[in-house]
């Protein structure tokens, strides 16, 4: 339909996440029209984010570094670790100011459907961190989704009698993702979190 | 409240329709096929965006349109006065809009209860039926509970993915405890909500149901889910130990079902046609009487080819019953099937022919533009 490098322009940005054909084309379209330092640069970006950012080696999230920001803060609480599905629910966490511990990153949830496992996720890691000692309490804070509960639920049973194990209270609204929620909430959920376990 | 109604290129309605909704009892009368399901169909698919016929939402398009447009004028509580559009083309394009943008809680939509001879299913049907009943009836009297049916459906349908490969060998028994565990987590307060749901809703049954004819009706929620959340997870363990087996997957409130009787009999096995239609229009009405009762908005109700199938004197108490709950709209062969004078404190009758309004007839000031 377009030549060659349009249409292949177009076909990788409609294998973005929300971007269907339509939109892809007048992305495609815009980037085309757009002055030449402008669309360099967003190819730049692209390039530049794969090569340098990586995942922490000890929670998983995104990192610059072999370790992230968080981790090498000297300031941070290192006696708890909050977890966390995906790097993305991270930072709606760090806007509310109430959180001033470490992360733990799992990469996911389980969902048997999906064939998604514990070894899937970097839930042996997180243990790995509590069994090394000083970890004084674990916050769960994946989503309030059928496959995030589940996920705090096996957590929870696998760090029993190892730590004390919290689960953010349920301001949060049924079957919200935590990305989407706001600071105010996320906020009171992390204030009013309940216990899992004790330690 | 709904106060008009408004459609073009929709099935086979013509022109550009407009045509206002009584605040009591709106009647559109006219042979078959002349478009009355049409224009109930029209005011659906303008407050749900969605067709209350099976098929395709394309199909609502009209034959020579390419585009098909509704708009529907209501007030909220306070008054004020709100207007929804709903719109789709061959395209595929649709858009739902409430006063121009996208729709928010702080307006919320009226609903719609709507009897149509194929509802028989509720009684006659099989119990998913009944259960999507007692879920609906759960949410429209507390809204907050709306999707404990559908977190239960999700945990099921996970656990039941893991339970496949537990028995495939692919994993021990023990992984499906955190499931079961979830399960009677989500599976206590949907049993509950039921439970509190056809509690409140049965008065109000037994109430229509008898003024519709039925003897010593009666409805009640059947369950094996029994207790706790705590007991539900330790039943589930017992099943899971002793034998992963049949038992155990059918032990939950997605087995639930509903008792509908009349004369001590369920209407299911016993019921005459008849019997089991006026259980049908019972449950709508009775849900809406309940609603009143909770200070909630009665949604309208959309009667569809009920008349002819009433004797003259068990139209007069539906039509009464009916109007006493809410607005209603009525679709009629003939208008005098539909007893208005002294059962309705203001009714507006609209005659339809070829999916358009006769204006000639009985119909007080309308617009069919060009
Ligand atoms: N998309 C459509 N475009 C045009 N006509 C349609 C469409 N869908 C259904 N119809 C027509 O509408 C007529 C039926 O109208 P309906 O409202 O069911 O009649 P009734 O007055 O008996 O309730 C049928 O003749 C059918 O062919
Ligand atoms: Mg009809
Ligand atoms: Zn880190």
């Amino acid at each position: 339909m377009y030549a060659g490098p349009i249409s292949r322009l177009i076909a990788e940005l409609s294998r973005l996440p929300g971007i269907g054909q339509r939109t892809a084309q007048r992305l495609a379209f815009h980037i085309l029209r757009s002055p030449e330092d402008q669309a360099f640069a967003l190819a730049d970006a692209i390039r530049e984010v794969k090569e340098k950012v990586g995942l922490c080696e000890v929670c998983s999230n995104l990192s610059e570094g072999p370790r992230c920001q968080i981790c090498t803060d000297e300031r941070r609480d290192r006696s708890s670790i909050c977890v966390v599905e995906e790097p993305a629910d991270v930072i709606p966490i760090e806007r509310t100011g109430e959180y001033r511990g470490l992360y733990h990153v799992l990469g996911g949830a389980l969902s048997p459907i999906d064939g998604i496992d514990p070894e899937d996720l970097k839930i042996a890691e997180l243990i790995g961190r509590v069994d090394e000692g000083g970890i004084e309490e674990v916050v769960l804070a994946t989503n309030p989704t059928t496959t995030g509960e589940a996920t705090a639920q096996h957590i929870a049973d696998r760090l029993a009698g190892k730590t004390k194990v919290t689960r953010l209270a349920s301001g949060l609204p049924v079957g919200a993702d935590l990305e989407h929620a706001d600071e105010v909430t996320i906020g009171k959920a992390l204030a009013g979190r309940r216990s899992l376990s004790g330690d | 409240m709904i106060a008009s109604l408004e459609a073009r290129g929709y099935r086979n309605l013509a022109g550009e329709l407009s045509l206002s909704i009584d605040p009591h009892l709106t009647v559109f009368h006219g042979l078959n096929g002349a478009g009355k399901t049409n224009l109930l169909d029209a005011l659906h698919f303008g407050l749900t965006g969605a067709s209350m016929r099976s098929g395709a939402i394309k199909n609502a398009i009209g034959f020579e349109s390419d585009s098909a447009r509704v708009e529907v004028e209501f007030s909220d509580k306070t008054g004020t006065m709100h207007k929804t559009l709903a719109s789709l083309d061959r395209s595929g394009q649709r858009r739902n809009l409430v006063d121009g943008a996208a729709p928010t809680a702080s307006v919320p939509l009226p609903r719609v209860a709507l009897f149509h001879p194929d509802h028989l299913q509720t009684i006659k049907g099989p119990p998913a039926h009944r259960r999507a009943l007692a879920d609906q009836v759960a949410g429209s009297l507390s809204p907050s509970q709306t999707d404990l049916r559908a977190r239960y459906g999700r945990t099921l349908a996970q656990r039941n993915a893991q339970l496949r490969r537990v028995r495939a060998g692919e994993l021990p028994v023990t992984e499906l405890e955190v499931w079961d565990s979830r399960l009677a987590s989500e599976a206590a307060p949907l049993v509950a909500s039921r439970r509190d749901a056809i509690e409140i809703l049965a008065p109000h049954f037994r109430e229509a149901a008898i003024t519709l004819g039925l003897t010593e009706p009666g409805i009640a929620y059947k369950t094996r889910v029994g207790g706790d959340e705590e007991s539900i997870r330790l039943r589930l363990a017992e099943l899971r130990t002793e034998d992963p087996g049949r038992a155990y997957v059918m032990y939950g409130p997605h087995l639930d079902d509903l008792h509908v009787e009349a004369e001590g009999r369920p209407l299911k096995q016993f019921g005459s046609q008849g019997q089991q239609r006026a259980a049908v229009l019972a449950l709508l009405l009775g849900e809406r009487s309940a609603l009143a009762g909770a200070g909630r908005e009665s949604p309208i109700l959309l009667l569809d080819d009920v008349m002819s199938e009433l004797d003259p004197r068990r139209r007069e108490l539906l039509i009464g019953a009916a109007v006493a709950g809410g607005q209603v709209v009525v679709t009629a062969t003939d208008l005098s099937q539909v007893p208005s004078e002294g059962f309705a404190p203001t009714s507006t009758s609209y005659r339809v022919e070829a999916g358009r309004i006769d204006a000639g007839a009985d119909s007080p000031p309308l617009a069919e533009a060009v």
